[in-house]
């Protein structure tokens, strides 16, 4: 039986066809449970590293650190805690697809944040000083870039303006151009910056090109990635929509109110 | 084992390197090795990939028409990579990171699909196996030479362990920062290709 005969290729083709597939998703399905639980462990890592409490080298007990963060279901609106919802089992993706837990982007935010609708309620993890006021908190934020979703952990200092750090940890955007929102040297320039002016109000801008040193605005403003201008337009467009009042703005208005409060 | 067998597992190594004489495989010796844990975990998920496709495209070279051959391998070879970074991704997560993309671009190794082309459609499983070994080493042999010289020198460290201290931990050694970077490993593979050329003579290209 000569193999150049047609049935017989197409015999071949399917099937190795059907083997190759068994034998991936087998794999795939096996294995899924401890890559879920990497992931899991992942965030949390990447959470941990964003409020500045992972050590910087030695081992660490993951779960015990995490234990000292305060895990909260807010929501978007009211900046209120939600009301009956478990932070351990939430999860804003599964939330956002139930028409009742769903907010679709102003029209006019669209081309800014780039993701047509979010969760109306998100988890944030705040760290507590001592006496008991907010010394960390982390707020997830995510938009589009050039080609994929963005998702990020932004951390801001207890004054609430403050940048603490911004973590790029999930994104699929060009290596080398915009995927350098994960470098480390890019990101070293986050820590410090200040989101919002002395009243509040939202004032900062990724530059394109970098930042003059001496510039008043400095500390409002970020230097941009060099031959990746939609992935930085994304970039400031998601932070300024997450601290808008769509966003984290009537949550962080509450910290400050009650940051004010305990004086 | 006899003369033969021996000399398909062997020869590869240094004599009939796939990198220094064949010149394959070069994208990924420059993007992984500049720390010796990817490193090595790149070794062996190549050396897997190599044997095991191998010795799946030995099995059936006799029912494989060869119209549809190139399509074939590819397919085999693919399917072992995927598995191949489903497991890392579940086993060592921090080091499949950091690898990123790299897991997934042995598919396009050319060492790999070479040996299915060159080898395991004219020889029998167990050879082709030993085939897919031996040149896997000798890739090896290269990428684990220039990791140990890119971390050591790099970054004064072996597997993370600090054998220079650096002088930014109090040490005396100032770490080369070039070394870190992907431009170096190609003046250590030249470097390896020289030794290589001087022990072995005839493997010089005549000029013009």
């Amino acid at each position: 039986m000569s193999n150049e005969r047609t049935g017989k290729v197409l015999f071949v083709a399917t099937a190795l066809c059907v083997v190759c597939s068994v034998l991936v998703s087998t794999a795939a399905l096996g294995l899924r449970p401890l890559q879920e639980e990497n992931a899991v462990k992942e965030i949390k890592r990447n959470i941990l590293g964003a409020a500045g409490m992972l050590p910087e080298s030695g081992s660490y007990d993951l779960d015990q650190l995490f234990g000292q963060m305060e895990t909260l279901v807010i929501e978007l609106k009211t900046g209120e805690i939600a009301q009956g919802i478990d932070p351990k089992t939430f999860d804003p993706a599964e939330a956002e697809k139930v028409a009742a837990t769903t907010f679709s982007v102003p029209a006019a935010k669209l081309s800014k944040v780039g993701i047509r609708s979010h969760a109306t309620r998100m988890k944030v993890y705040v760290k507590r000083s001592a006496s008991g006021g907010v010394e960390t908190v982390v707020l997830p934020i995510h938009g589009k870039g050039l080609w994929s979703t963005m998702y990020a952990f932004l951390a801001l200092e207890s004054d609430l303006r403050t940048v603490k750090n911004l973590v790029f940890y999930k994104h699929a955007e060009t290596p080398g151009l915009g995927g350098e929102v994960d470098n480390p040297l890019w990101r070293a320039q986050w820590p410090g910056k200040e989101l919002f002016d002395e009243q509040s109000n939202y004032d900062f801008k990724i530059l394109k090109g970098r930042v003059q040193p001496g510039s008043p605005k400095a500390k409002h403003q970020a230097d941009g990635l060099s031959g990746a201008t939609i992935t930085t337009n994304g970039v400031n467009g998601t932070i300024e929509y997450w601290m808008g009042p769509e966003g984290y703005g009537p949550f962080l208005e509450k910290l400050r109110e009650q940051g004010a409060r305990r004086g | 084992m006899d003369k033969h067998t021996k000399e398909v597992l062997v020869q590869p190594i240094f004599r009939n390197n796939p990198i220094a004489l064949q010149v394959l495989g070069i994208c990924s010796a420059l993007a992984v090795t500049s720390k010796m844990a990817p490193t090595l975990v790149m070794c062996i998920s190549v050396i897997i990939t190599v044997a095991l496709s191998n010795a799946a495209v030995a099995a059936i070279r006799a029912h494989i028409p060869s119209s549809i051959r190139i399509i074939v391998q590819m397919t085999v070879i693919a399917s072992l990579v995927i598995v191949i970074e489903q497991v890392l991704k579940a086993f060592v997560y921090d080091i499949y990171k950091s690898m990123s993309v790299f897991v997934g671009l042995i598919i396009t190794n050319c060492i790999v699909m070479g040996r299915a082309e060159a080898f395991a459609m004219k020889n029998p499983v167990g050879l082709s196996f030993l085939d897919g070994i031996g040149n896997t080493l000798g890739y090896s042999a290269v990428l684990i030479s220039v990791a140990v010289v890119r971390e050591l020198t790099g970054s004064g460290k072996l597997f993370g362990y600090s054998i220079l201290q650096p002088a930014t931990e109090g040490g005396w050694y100032v770490p080369n920062g070039l070394m870190l970077m992907p431009p170096s490993a190609f003046f250590l593979i030249a470097i390896f290709i020289w030794i290589v050329r001087t022990v072995y003579p005839n493997q010089v290209e005549k000029e013009g």
